[in-house]
């Protein structure tokens, strides 16, 4: 069974990994490849800031807010092993901020001590009069990835730099399955008008002393467009950029100018922080994830294909719920295929 | 002609408004000369508190050490309030909110990084469940409430917590801070170890003594002893929360440029050595906590000499000796919350030296 995974960011290698975790013992002749033309450091997820923190309002699809459930739960269960940091991740609590009394969002109950803010906590951000505070977890592409990296090559999973133009090229290479976590550019396999860049552009300073995140949001804008902090394992990320349908992947001296001034105008400790890199990421935005199987035919063979696109900008928040559900999918293509000799375990 | 002084902080504005109305007076006046003896966190914010509360002052901060050589310099500097048995809790609890105030307003403001203030959440946990599951400061403290079940576990050992928001204040960086204002406003900082106090006479006519456990010799104060605290100073940047066990034992306080891991409470003892054994000990105890410490580097140990006493001494005594008098406000004596509290006793001390300065100025006054 050769399965080949298009794409090494945070859903191409976990993706990897769940398959890999969970059939390598019953299927001995597993075979898991990762083809991709960017690895870390250069994916869209080493752009992201890594907090874990799903859309505010409900997702088009309910799956989705179980998954965001998952990837919370399994990392939080990592947060106590000495690996944390290795693996990119640590707690952070922090502050989302708005300008009038909000609902609470879904996964009030997934974070830790959720709860509103008091008087005294929004005397500190003038400029709004609502908000959360809760506890969450960042997971850092720049290390995660890294980290990702090395569970699947201690297993034997190989990795190929290389520019994928099309299924059909990976299907008669002799891949049985493949799992297309192309993100922003799934539309150069397939195309796909639902997928568009939400292209972002972050700032990182050196500003130790801050230990919360504050995300700000503003109705009128949209998600992503008002400035937020996010401090990282050892720089903050400075943002508030969202440009659907921009492909540019350069920075742009407008775009620094409107997070530098929105997040210094949040926190004025800002002024002195040292800048320390600039970066453009495209977020694979769209209406919900593509998560499905898909058959498909050249010629006189086969191939599935299984999708795991489009995570927007939440793709570090809900990643490993979507590689378990990949896996089923998986299983589902080993059951019928009658390759396992016994049944799969629960996932 | 009524003195026009500016309040630094509406805090200490509010604290002292009254004595404002003591100081009319007719003729011009020769500033009353005042010594503060000590340069940690409390002979500076008193010295900072006296310049600019009380008028017709000229001020001179005299120690033998400076930061980053001081007590205060080893302490973490975390906002949560140690309980001391002596003073009562109304007044522990102004003078903790009068210092949260008024580093809150520095937090929030352009000079935080300066003055090495911030904010930071965390948790204190225990093994069994306190008799008083909040405590007196809980509302002074932001976002107090009691850890949920899901927050409990990470911590195994324990079955009860408290999460909230709190300030931390860096000596190492704060106290050049305070030094860099009090020379703004023309206060000399100068090297010099007083033995005695009738030294600093008749160059000064009032002395504020902040000398934390140097009161031992130089105010003759046996009351006085050391609790020996040892800490490690790691680097470990993605720890972003602070975690203190209930029995203040063993702590992680993440900090600017880095984490405070602790600690020990050794009574009476002087040892300003660190000890290897303990440092094993405490990094052990640390990381049961925070299992992610293992992968902390840059490990520095610290130790410093909590200056205890059974109450803190804030009161003036009138040292007199063949025929000359010297007023001595003494402000010691912290413990284990000196930072904590340390701008609301100098409130308290520059409120007491103002009673000086009138006492002195008084005309029926045989000093």
């Amino acid at each position: 069974m050769r399965v080949v995974v298009i794409g090494a960011g945070v859903v191409g290698l976990s993706t990897a990994l769940c398959i890999h975790e969970r059939y390598h013992s019953v299927l001995p002749l597993l075979d898991v490849k990762v083809y991709a033309d960017r690895f870390t450091p250069f994916t869209n997820s080493d752009v992201a800031a890594g907090l874990c923190q799903a859309y505010l309002s409900d997702p088009s699809n309910p799956q989705e807010v179980h998954w965001n459930r998952q990837t919370f739960d399994y990392l939080l269960s990592h947060i106590h092993s000495p690996n944390a940091a290795n693996m990119g991740l640590a707690l952070i609590s922090g502050y989302n901020l708005f300008r009038e009394a909000f609902p609470d969002p879904s996964w009030k109950d997934t974070v830790l001590g959720f709860r509103k803010l008091t008087g005294r906590e929004l005397d500190m951000f003038p400029d709004y009069s609502y908000g959360w505070f809760n506890t969450s977890l960042i997971v850092e592409g720049r290390r995660y990835l890294p980290w990702l990296t090395e569970r699947l090559t201690e297993r034997g999973v190989k990795f190929f730099h290389r520019k994928v133009e099309s299924f059909e090229e990976v299907a008669r290479d002799g891949a049985d399955v493949i799992v297309n976590c192309t993100g922003v550019c799934a539309g150069a396999l397939q195309p796909d008008p639902l997928l568009k860049p939400g292209r972002g552009q972050i700032i990182k300073v050196d500003a130790p002393w801050m230990k919360h995140f504050i995300l700000t949001h503003d109705p009128e804008k949209g998600i992503y467009q008002s400035p937020y902090i996010i401090p990282g394992m050892q720089a903050v990320t400075l943002g508030g950029i969202f440009q659907l349908g921009n492909w540019s992947e350069v920075n742009n001296i407008q775009d620094h100018k409107t997070i530098w001034e929105g997040c210094c105008r949040l926190e004025p400790t800002l002024k002195d922080a040292k800048i320390v890199a600039e970066f453009t990421g495209l977020r694979p935005v769209r209406p919900q994830i593509r998560l499905e199987r898909e058959r498909l035919h050249f010629g006189s063979f086969n191939t599935e294909v299984i999708h795991n696109y489009g995570h927007g900008g939440y793709g570090l928040t809900i990643h490993w719920g979507c590689a378990m559900e990949a896996t089923k999918l998986f299983g589902k293509i080993l059951e019928e295929r009658k390759l396992l000799r016994m049944p799969p375990p629960h996932l | 002609t009524r003195p026009t002084t500016h309040w630094e902080t509406s805090v200490g504005a509010r604290a002292f408004c009254g004595l404002q109305d003591r100081f009319l007076t007719d003729r011009p006046m020769d500033p009353v000369r005042i010594a503060v003896v000590g340069a940690g966190v409390v002979g500076l914010s008193t010295a900072l508190c006296v310049s600019k509360l009380v008028p017709g002052c000229s001020i001179t901060v005299l120690s033998d050490k400076f930061s980053p050589d001081t007590t205060s310099d080893v302490a973490a500097g975390m906002l949560i309030p140690h309980v001391d048995a002596e003073t009562p809790i109304a007044k522990q609890k102004q003078w903790f909110r009068e210092t949260f105030d008024h580093l809150f307003a520095i937090a929030n403001s352009a000079e935080a990084e300066d003055a090495g203030v911030h904010l930071v959440s965390g948790w204190q946990i225990f093994r069994s469940v306190p008799t008083e599951e909040v405590p007196f400061w809980a509302d002074v403290v932001l976002g107090f409430r009691k850890m949920t079940e899901a927050e409990l576990k990470k911590f195994p050992q324990h079955v009860f917590g408290h999460a909230f928001t709190t300030l931390k204040c860096e000596s190492p960086t704060y106290l050049p801070w305070l030094e860099k204002r009090l020379k703004g406003s023309g206060v000399p900082i100068l090297t010099r170890r007083i033995g005695d106090f009738w030294e600093l006479h008749p160059s000064f006519d009032i002395v504020i003594n902040c000398s934390g456990l140097g009161s031992r010799q130089l105010a003759g104060d046996s009351k006085l002893f050391p609790v020996r605290g040892q800490v490690l100073r790691v680097q470990a940047p993605w720890v972003k929360h602070f975690i203190r066990d209930g029995n203040g034992l063993t702590y992680i306080y993440p900090g600017i440029a880095n984490v405070i891991l602790g600690g020990t409470r050794q009574k009476g003892d002087w040892n300003l050595s660190p000890d290897a054994e303990m440092s094993r000990d405490i990094f052990s105890r640390c990381c049961a906590l925070e299992p992610s410490l293992r992968g902390a580097c840059h490990i520095r140990e610290k130790v410093g000499l909590r200056p205890f006493r059974p109450g803190l001494r804030l009161q003036t005594e009138l040292l007199a000796q063949d025929g000359r008098r010297l007023p001595v406000v003494h402000h010691y004596g912290h413990g284990s919350g000196g930072i904590s509290v340390h701008w609301g006793t100098a409130l308290e001390a520059a409120r007491l030296v103002g009673e000086c300065v009138r006492a002195l100025r008084s005309p029926k006054s045989k000093l």
